[in-house]
């Protein structure tokens, strides 16, 4: 039998249908936290908006027109959040917690991975909020410039012009590692 | 009888500053290019080292954000994930926004919307009606060009014309 697809699944929450909702917050949770986490570089906050979004989509579903696709919707939802949470809490670094030792043989090649993601994390959370949510959209979320357009509420000219100006900026602050060739 | 073998006109190459722009708003795979720009870019590359460079230099940062924002949801996200979604099981949903609720149904699901070609009709309509009203109608019926028969002068029957108020008896004559 073929899987019930976010539209349909909307419907039948439209209708307020728990069970529905249930299956939707499961396909939709992880990309949620993880969108929000790479936005604010904080797990707990993430969690909160990830529940916080997915509380809205219930809340407005009766309301909901299907007139773009639902995820289009969700990760507006989702970066509207984020977007306004930035506004109110500073950027936590994801390394702050530190790291055990690990004695594996691969484990410099491993450290090495993390620093080059640390190093890339901060780069990223120094960008202006919506250049940052351009990069996560375009990069992380694979989304077209057209879908990040609509999710951002921006023409697709907008999105190649924060996508050229966070890829500079970007180039500034990891210059010492793309220098070094790293 | 020999031909003339016409060799293509080499490519102008970019300056510096515009294969810069161009990496930002392209991206380092050159190949993905538009064809006039990747042509300029190699003829820069030929001539330029410090070309060559930033073009390293682009596909090394674009490799790092690459690794760093593609692949499967790291492990926290998916625990984090868990227990987002644990928790909203865990308690009752809030109240979901209904459209006013307490109408009945075949209130609900008559279409309240503005019908935006209906009204732009009807005021097209309104519009024509002014305007045949102000302009295209006296007080003898429809005016040229909408009277169905046009009137000449000759053909008027002068004696009709009537003077209200009469001009002779009010000069007495």
């Amino acid at each position: 039998m073929r899987e019930p697809n976010d539209e349909d699944l909307m419907a039948r929450v439209a209708g307020g249908d728990e069970p529905a909702f249930r299956v939707l917050s499961e396909r939709y949770a992880v990309r949620a936290v993880a969108l929000a986490r790479r936005f604010l570089g904080n797990e707990a906050d993430a969690e909160e908006i990830a529940q916080e979004a997915l509380l809205r989509v219930w809340r407005a579903a009766p309301r909901w027109q299907p007139t773009a696709a639902f995820g289009t919707w969700f990760y507006r939802i989702v970066v509207n959040l984020c977007l306004n949470h930035r506004r109110r809490a500073p950027f936590a670094d994801l390394a702050e917690a530190g790291e055990p030792v690990d004695p594996r043989p691969d484990a410099q090649a491993r450290l090495e991975r993390r620093d080059e993601a640390r190093q890339l994390a901060a780069a990223i959370a120094a960008l202006p909020p919506r250049q940052r949510a351009v990069v996560l959209l375009t990069y992380w979320e694979g989304l077209s410039n057209s879908r990040t357009a609509d999710v951002i509420g921006t023409s697709v000219g907008g999105v190649e012009t924060l996508l050229v100006r966070a890829r500079k900026a970007l180039r500034g602050s990891l210059g010492s590692r793309i220098f070094s060739g790293d | 009888m020999s031909r003339t073998h016409k060799t293509p006109p080499l490519p102008s190459a970019l300056s510096r500053r515009a294969l810069e722009e161009a990496l930002a708003r392209h991206g380092s795979e050159i190949t993905l290019w538009p064809p006039q720009l990747r042509a300029g870019a190699h003829a820069l590359f030929l001539a330029d080292p410090q070309a060559r460079t930033l073009l390293t230099q682009a596909q090394h940062l674009d490799g790092l954000i690459h690794r760093g924002l593609s692949g499967p949801a790291a492990a926290e996200d998916q625990a984090a994930a868990r227990r987002v979604t644990a928790r909203l099981a865990a308690r009752p949903l809030p109240a979901q926004a209904r459209r006013m609720a307490v109408l009945p149904g075949w209130l609900l699901n008559f279409d309240l919307r503005p019908a935006w070609p209906s009204i732009a009709a009807l005021a097209g309509m309104a519009m024509l009606g002014f305007l045949l009203g102000s302009h295209a109608v006296g007080p003898g019926g429809l005016a040229p060009p909408f009277a169905a028969q046009r009137v000449t002068v000759a053909d008027a029957d002068v004696s009709a014309i009537m003077f209200e108020p009469d001009p002779l008896a009010e000069t007495g004559l």
